[in-house]
């Protein structure tokens, strides 16, 4: 089975442990991932908080460059990505002026008609028997803490996949990976996400409160499906430390890092190496 | 068509913001208008005789008075032009003191607005056809629908007028949601001691009478004569027949279900009466719950009656009220999580749902009501869900209530059973949103405290969560002006929801 995929600059820049984690991990489920041509950025808070015109014409032009290449279904393994893809495509379909405009734009025809797809929605896509079957490595000592973070199911309006107040979709996969999923109270805080730039104290806060959280609930890791996320709770963790002069020692995983070591992979064909927090 | 348009100054009331006489010259080119009069007081004898004079005069076909609401002075108009012969059904009003003067303070704008409002009434006059009032047989009899404080009030009011009235509450009893509510503001009087009394009143009243456990299926008729069909849904118990000993409650094996009445915190039986006081002081069976209309198998409560008022074959009927007017008061009721409420959705981030300790302003009377499940005692709802109410063993629940550094919820009290853990005298109970009311500082009835309005104005409940480590609600708020965020931690917390519906309101009014 194939499925489209867009990887967006943080899967081939500073979290590209992510994406070998998620080739790796559907790859043994048979999907194979058929990267999009000549893609573009998807723009990111930096298009939308500028110009409303780029913030839906450069996902018009990976959604237009989809269409074209018939592909139908696309993974947008960051968050962010298929925020922006998914607002783009919605807005496209809903819009005939609108896509007249793109059209001419990004000089390809586009009508939003690709469906984009994160990456707990793939597994869903997939199916949890299947997942379960897959299974030969129960995770049966993990205590794992779901971290949606701000975007995965939000803004509600266009990510109607989940409850975007307590969601649960990922504890069904981590559930059926034989882990157990922890209930625990900062599930769709923000870990601060661009502020790492500009703003590390906000970021080191954030990271704190929600570590201490998931601590506090005997977590043993935490699973998150999102580059930035990653970025903020596992790099900056030793800062975090630093700053608070405790120690939280809290390895962080994609959700594809879960599922595909449940699988049998090895965590340094996923990159898990890689992770700062050593587990 | 002939019209004259009169507009009034009420003194200053008009005039101070709207420029009487240019509306007096924009309104006289008007199509239609024969004559455009202002005077300082068009409602006193000079001005009435002013208008009449017009009508003689001038011929007019129509009136407009650019005066009040037409509550005020529209009977006197119509009466003026009635005089000289002028359809009283021509006469319209254009509120230009209510809806202009009184709330604008820009002059030239109020006066613009002014013509606006007097260029419709001219508009509308046009429209009008003379009318002859005829008088229609009216059903002197009414009903009243809802019977809580508002429908109860209705009625016993509408009653002692000397008028019959029919009550169709859709609960086993009347009392609605002041029944459940602990005191009230702002003497903290007993809620049910004032309700009490009135709901006795009407399950006495000569002239009320009470379709309980009934609902409204349909209207209608016309005004003045309404058949409304009710739904009198099946009780199984001929409250006839019963005269409310409790035989058959105290026996019912079903206990496990959750009471409507305690707002699912506390239980009852299958059988049930929903709370000690109620009117009439009869029992139900929830056909959901009870085993013998599930499957057939039980009918101890037909055993134990002595007086054969069980009656398992029990069916809906539906019977024809006539009444001349009816009375809505279905009061309100509060948001809900998860559902779909428009604009309202919410509370997710409260975690209102999913912790048994976060609840509701209405789940928070009963816990401090006196016939609330833990007997009036503030105790958390528990960390491990709901619990039966009103521990049987008044000892363990003392011993329970304050020991002082127990911190334990659910676990700790396992030994002892069903009690609720008390409230811990050093951790509040968080109270957000605008608190109507502080149950506890006139009499204290727990260690417990209650942090109250003062110590959470200018916050936003930003999130709620659960410590696990201590059992406590984890409540994070931002203070306003500054935005700080900060975090208390309460053993449980009641918000103070949006309701929805709304009060009582006059359909039609009795004859």
């Amino acid at each position: 089975m194939q499925i489209g995929y867009y990887p967006g600059c943080a899967l081939h820049g500073s979290s590209n442990d992510y994406e070998r984690s998620v080739r790796v991990c559907l790859g043994r489920l048979g999907m194979e991932l058929r990267e999009l041509d000549d893609w573009v950025c998807c723009g990111a808070t930096a298009a939308h908080s500028l110009n409303a015109k780029l913030a839906t014409a450069l996902p018009a032009r990976n959604l237009a460059i989809a269409e074209r290449d018939g592909i139908d279904q696309m993974l947008a393994p960051c968050p962010m990505c298929s925020m922006e893809l998914i607002k783009a495509g919605q807005a496209l379909a809903a819009s005939d002026a609108l896509r007249r405009e793109m059209s001419e734009i990004v000089e390809q025809k586009v009508s939003g008609a690709t469906g984009v797809l994160n990456l707990i929605q793939v597994f869903q896509q997939i199916g949890l028997e299947r997942i379960q079957k897959a299974v030969v490595q129960p995770l049966s000592q993990t205590k794992a803490a779901c971290y949606y973070g701000c975007l995965l199911v939000r803004p509600p309006e266009q990510l109607r996949f989940d409850d975007c107040e307590n969601p649960t979709s990922m504890e069904t996969i981590i559930k059926a990976l034989g882990a157990e999923a922890i209930d625990w109270n900062y599930k769709t805080e923000c870990c601060g996400a661009g502020m790492t730039m500009c703003n590390e104290d906000t970021v080191l806060d954030l990271a704190h409160k929600i570590l201490t959280d998931v601590a506090a609930h005997g977590a043993n890791c935490v699973v998150v499906a999102c580059p930035m996320c990653h970025v903020n709770l596992d790099m900056k963790q030793a800062d975090v430390e630093r700053r608070y002069g405790v120690t939280h020692r809290m390895p962080i995983y994609y959700l594809s890092d879960l599922v595909g070591m449940a699988m049998g992979a090895s965590g340094a064909e996923m990159g898990v190496d890689r992770h700062y927090v050593v587990a | 068509m002939r019209i004259g348009v009169f507009t009034c100054w009420c003194g200053e009331n008009i005039a101070r913001h709207v420029d009487c006489q240019k509306v007096a010259e924009a309104i006289r080119n008007l199509l239609g208008v024969h004559c455009s009069v202002d005077y300082k007081y068009m409602c006193s004898d000079p001005g009435q005789s002013m208008i009449r004079e017009q009508i003689r005069n001038g011929k007019l076909t129509g009136l407009v008075v650019a005066a009040c609401s037409p509550h005020m002075h529209l009977k006197t108009f119509r009466k003026a032009a009635e005089a000289e012969g002028l359809n009283p059904y021509m006469v319209e009003m254009a509120n230009v003191r209510e809806h202009c003067a009184w709330v604008h303070h820009d002059r030239e704008a109020a006066t613009a607005k002014a013509i606006d409002i007097i260029r419709m009434a001219v508009a509308k006059v046009q429209q009008n056809r003379p009318l002859a009032a005829i008088r229609v047989p009216v059903t002197k009899r009414a009903m009243v629908i809802g019977g809580g404080v508002a429908g109860i009030q209705a009625a016993l009011d509408i009653a002692d007028a000397g008028f019959e009235v029919v009550l169709v509450e859709r609960d086993p009893s009347i009392g609605g949601k002041m029944a459940g509510l602990s005191e009230t503001f702002p003497t903290l009087d007993c809620s049910q001691c004032i309700l009490t009394p009135r709901m006795v009143d009407v399950g006495q009243h000569p002239r009320i009478k009470l379709h309980t456990y009934s609902e409204v299926e349909a209207v209608n008729g016309y005004v003045g004569n309404f058949k409304v069909t009710v739904r009198k849904k099946a009780r199984y118990v001929d409250i006839t027949k019963c005269n409310g000993c409790g035989d058959c409650w105290n026996k019912c094996p079903q206990k496990k279900n959750l009471s409507e009445f305690d707002f699912g915190m506390g239980k009852r039986t299958a059988i049930y009466v929903p709370f000690p006081q109620a009117v009439p002081a009869r029992p139900v069976i929830d056909r959901e719950a009870c085993t013998m209309l599930l499957k057939g198998k039980c009918g101890i409560c037909a055993k134990k009656c002595t007086r054969g008022a069980i009656n398992f074959e029990d069916q809906d009927q539906l019977i024809t009220e006539d009444v001349g007017a009816i009375v809505a008061a279905t009061g309100y009721k509060l948001c809900d999580i998860g559902k779909d409420e428009g604009r309202y959705k919410g509370y997710g981030e409260y975690g209102f749902g999913r912790y048994a300790d976060v609840i509701d302003g209405l789940q928070f009377e009963r816990i401090v009501s006196a016939s609330g499940p833990t007997g009036g005692e503030i105790k958390r709802p528990s960390a491990s869900g709901p619990k039966p109410p009103a521990c049987g063993n008044g000892a363990s629940q003392g011993r329970i209530r304050h020991s002082g550094g127990r911190r334990t919820g659910a676990g700790g009290c396992g030994q002892h059973g069903r009690c609720w853990p008390g409230l811990d005298s050093r951790r509040p109970l968080e109270i957000m949103g605008s608190v109507y009311r502080s149950p506890v500082l006139g009499k204290p009835r727990t260690e417990g405290t209650i942090a109250s309005r003062s110590a959470h104005a200018h916050c936003l409940a930003i999130k709620m969560g659960r410590s696990r480590r201590e059992d406590r609600i984890l409540l994070d708020k931002t203070e306003s002006p500054l935005g700080r965020q900060r975090r208390t931690a309460a053993e449980a917390t009641a918000m103070a929801k949006h309701i929805v519906g709304g009060a009582a309101w006059m359909v039609t009014r009795a004859g």
